[in-house]
């Protein structure tokens, strides 16, 4: 279910949904920004207007309601291009003289540019939950960092291994405290790009309107993803408890499986964590926005936790191995 | 990605030339001005031709007048003033030229 309103395109009326409507207007402002130097801006901008009215008359059908979404204003936006590669270079390269042509080499220059130009103070660090693994803070870090994405997640994949359980933690209080890039002005900032209309009104219509996206994000603290993550924890301390226990009935040496070491990490480092993380999330503000189920997960793990160690432990014998020693 | 480049440079030189090599024809309505030159692959995205047009105007080369259409509002036609014709011509002598050089240098 959408909203629609009525809107008067270029003198034609029609009927628009709300996402379509915004991606519209503000494509028309990007328009009349990218021409506020010209002095003929205005008309351009209505001339535009009329145009883009003519081709959606041309495509919603006569017999039924016309009604405008979404697909067809990106397609329409498509087929007028971008405001910037629509500003003339002719304007600066003929006539105008003075300051007049000075503003417009600029504007074309600006619009040759690219993003290079406009790239630049105001880089903020968030979370990317467009392109997330967990949550999103390696890519927002390499978007920050200007990295490559997959080169800094296997840095952070070794980290995870190699330091134990800071980097592990390190991460969870980052997904905390780092705020997720929600709108729009935030995914430009994590680029470092000026959230003018412009690139704003690019952005949506280029890199896919992510408006369904950024209503789920809304929603988020992501908790199907948090669920699913707590249940393979739940799993693995389960099973493994289950391993410890079979092997003091057996009586084999689990110390020669590297395997149970690891597993004593996962079950030490969640006892220790899940609280850490519970009153973490609780001092950022997310403890709410976490569904029961989630809560109750971080219990059962935590007690699963408890359980797997106090297992394995006695199983090993406290005094030959303690997986603290191994941090 | 430089092929297309340089022909897009190409294209962008011919658009002023032909636009107004159209409109020395018949008034034209915008978006019909877009499908002929959609046809002769001379744009890429329409919104181009709407700041040309402007620029064209400012220049006093070209003037419009609006006219009714039979369904929808009111249409801007567009035609070259006598300024534009004149224009069109010396245009017309250095389009010759740029022929003759192209031709000449490939027989060379």
């Amino acid at each position: 279910m959408k909203k629609s309103f009525n809107v008067n395109l270029g003198g034609r009326i029609f009927q628009i949904d709300e996402d379509a409507y915004e991606q519209l207007s503000d494509y028309l402002v990007s328009v009349k920004t990218c021409f506020r130097n010209n002095e003929c801006g205005e008309e351009i901008a209505s001339d535009i207007e009329a145009r883009l009215g003519e081709l959606f008359e041309a495509r919603v059908s006569a017999g039924s309601a016309r009604i405008i979404t979404l697909t067809l204003v990106n397609e329409m936006i498509a087929r007028m291009g971008k405001p910037e590669s629509m500003v003339d270079d002719g304007e600066a390269a003929g006539g105008a003289a003075g300051e007049k042509g000075n503003d417009a080499q600029e504007a074309a220059a600006a619009a040759a540019d690219g993003y290079v130009r406009r790239v630049s103070m105001g880089k903020k660090l968030f979370r990317d939950g467009d392109n997330k693994v967990l949550g999103g803070v390696v890519s927002g870090l390499a978007a920050y960092f200007n990295m490559n994405v997959t080169l800094l997640r296997v840095i952070a994949v070794l980290l995870f291994f190699l330091s134990t359980f800071w980097a592990f933690l390190l991460y969870l209080v980052m997904w905390a405290v780092v705020p997720l890039a929600l709108t729009t002005t935030d995914k430009l900032r994590m680029q470092g790009v000026e959230p003018t209309p412009e690139n704003i009104a690019e952005k949506l219509a280029y890199e896919e309107p992510a408006i369904d996206k950024i209503v789920r994000n809304l929603k988020e603290v992501d908790n199907s993803g948090i669920s699913t993550l707590l249940v393979i924890l739940g799993c693995v301390l389960f099973i493994s408890t289950f391993i410890g226990a079979a092997g003091g009935y057996f009586t084999f040496s689990l110390r020669l499986f590297p395997l149970v070491l690891v597993l004593c990490w996962i079950g030490t480092i969640s006892v220790m964590a899940i609280p850490v993380i519970a009153i973490v999330l609780v001092l950022s503000n997310k403890w709410k926005g976490l569904s029961a189920s989630v809560k109750w997960l971080l219990l059962i793990d935590w007690m699963l936790a408890i359980v797997q160690v106090v297992v394995l432990m006695s199983l090993l014998g406290a005094s030959h191995f303690s997986p603290l020693s191994f941090m | 990605m430089y092929v297309e480049n340089v022909k897009s440079q190409m294209r962008k030189g011919m658009l002023e030339y032909c636009v107004m090599l159209l409109l020395d024809k018949k008034p034209y309505y915008s978006s019909d001005i877009i499908d002929e030159l959609e046809r002769a692959n001379l744009i890429v995205v329409e919104g181009t031709l709407y700041p040309l047009l402007s620029r064209l105007k400012k220049e006093a080369l070209l003037d419009y007048e609006w006219q009714e259409s039979p369904s929808g509002p009111p249409r801007k036609y567009y035609r070259l003033t006598s300024e534009g014709k004149a224009v069109l011509k010396a245009l017309e002598e250095s389009w010759q030229q740029l022929v003759g050089t192209v031709e000449g240098i490939k027989r060379l």
